[in-house]
């Protein structure tokens, strides 16, 4: 039997999380285990239907995978963008807990430390379940392109169009990827009306999911097939037979258009998309082989999507830095203003 | 130079006559830049038209040095008699940036600043004024 590598939830929380976890490891052919630290066993029995998830102790983890691969945003963390582990086959990649991340034991027994960059300063975290997704998605590449830097990365930022999300939180964690990605704005076909339209509950658990409160990202609402004049448009989803994604150009600026679609609920072949762009063109999120058989949650695909255009849209590069400028004592004679001073118009001066 | 004293030049790198920057706010006099490098600036012939006026502290000084202030309604003429403009410069603006370089120097010759601006001017101030002192009690011998 192929040892295959592993994903450790860390003292995750939140049963939905863990669910979509597990979604995220079957996604890439990845084993998924849990570390219980808040009491996700119960969280588990009250909310979800689906199996109970394998529970694995801290000595365990460290005793059956070589190398840990912790996977948290702090000092000395190493960008994800570009990463190659070695002995990929007994890997586990360690998220950790919604809020607190990863404990600071099983931080210590890790080998490496590693990072997806982020650019926002307000949301500067993603869920964890889509943070999750985006490193396997890495990882099973063999670390993908390092991170582009640009002299100005906003002028290689397409414009960002969300259509078809059937669900109201997964849309939610997909604009709070996109304002963490560095997006200030983005178009939203709410065909399902799930943000702009729904109850009370729902908008406040979608905003709630895309950290509305921190989250300053403009949402402008599109009309349902409605027409656009992008110079191009670039359709992402799992439906194979498109360009793989990471090698296609998604860091042309606003003249193209990014269109994340929420493959579960919209069918890509049947929608007229020269509505948007003069050129259409079909990018695919490449899975392993038969994953895109199955629906996959908005999150996950939209995020990995993201996590590309933010790569390939890259960081401002960094300027040298300036050598320290000695001390310098002027000596000059400055003179004040009168302080009845007379006021000319424009007309009087025109006069004169 | 000469007349103050070798001590007073340690450190010196250079003192330079230059002519002022034309985009600089007020009339540029005297510039220190650390370490020891003095920029002296080039000044108009008497009398200077002043747009505006001058705070208090800074008629005082020049009127110490000889010059005379006739204050306009928007303008101030400020005459300088015979030497007193050559003076002003050698004494009261190249002695203050010595003043500052002394400071400076003194605080072990490190390209940062030894002291808060304020304490810094008012310390160059103070010993430009004790040269000037001295100057006038000696004046016979700077000749």
């Amino acid at each position: 039997m192929t040892p295959s590598p592993t994903l450790v939830g860390d003292g995750v929380e939140n049963a939905w999380n863990a669910l979509k976890l597990q979604h995220a490891a079957e996604m890439f052919g990845w084993n998924c285990v849990f570390r219980d630290r808040y009491d996700l066993q119960q969280d588990w029995n009250e909310k979800c239907q689906a199996a109970s998830p394998v529970f694995v102790p801290l000595a365990e983890i460290c005793r059956r995978y070589r190398p840990l691969v912790a996977f948290d945003n702090g000092k000395g963390a190493q960008p994800l963008y570009g990463f190659r582990p070695r002995h990929p086959d007994h890997l586990a990649l360690v998220v950790g807990n919604e809020r607190h991340g990863i404990a600071s034991d099983l931080l210590h027994e890790s080998d490496h430390l590693v990072e997806v960059p982020m650019v926002s300063r307000r949301v500067n975290s993603l869920n964890v379940a889509a943070a999750a997704a985006v490193a396997l998605f890495y990882l099973s590449k063999g670390g993908g392109g390092a991170l582009y830097t640009r002299r100005d990365p906003n002028r290689s930022r397409p414009e960002l169009f969300l259509v078809g999300a059937g669900d109201h939180v997964e849309l939610g964690s997909t604009i709070r990827s996109a304002a963490a990605f560095g997006w200030h704005r983005a178009f939203v076909e709410d065909r399902a009306e799930v943000w702009f339209g729904g109850d009370r509950r729902l908008r406040l658990e979608a905003r709630g999911a895309a950290r509305r409160a921190k989250n300053a990202i403009r949402l402008v609402k599109a009309v349902p097939r409605g027409s656009y004049s992008f110079e191009e448009a670039c359709v992402v989803s799992v439906r194979p037979g498109g360009q793989p994604l990471t090698k296609t150009n998604l860091a042309r600026g606003p003249r193209q258009v990014v269109v994340l679609v929420d493959d579960g609920h919209l069918d890509v072949g049947k929608e007229d998309w020269g509505r948007l762009a003069r050129n259409v063109r079909f990018v695919t999120i490449d899975l392993p082989p038969g994953a895109h058989l199955m629906p996959h949650p908005y999150r996950l695909t939209s995020t990995i999507a993201l996590a590309e255009m933010a790569r390939q849209v890259g960081i401002r590069r960094s300027k040298a830095p300036r050598a320290a400028r000695p001390p310098i004592y002027d000596r000059v004679l400055a003179t004040q203003a009168e302080e009845s001073a007379e006021i000319v118009y424009l007309e009087d001066l025109r006069d004169y | 130079m000469r007349f103050f004293g070798e001590g007073y030049v340690y450190g010196l790198r250079s003192i330079d006559l230059r002519q002022a920057d034309p985009g600089s706010e007020g009339l540029q006099l005297g510039r220190l830049i650390v370490p020891g490098r003095i920029e002296l600036y080039e000044q108009r012939a008497s009398p200077w038209y002043l747009a505006g006026r001058l705070s208090a502290q800074e008629s005082r000084r020049l009127e110490a040095a000889g010059a005379r202030l006739d204050q306009g309604e928007s303008s101030l003429v400020v005459t300088w008699p015979e030497r007193a403009l050559e003076e002003f410069l050698l004494i009261d603006v190249l002695m203050h940036e010595v003043g500052h370089h002394l400071l400076q120097h003194h605080k072990g010759k490190r390209l940062a600043r030894v002291a808060r601006t304020r304490d810094h001017e008012s310390f160059a101030e103070r010993f430009a004024r004790r040269c000037r002192a001295r100057f006038e009690n000696h004046r016979e011998l700077f000749d």
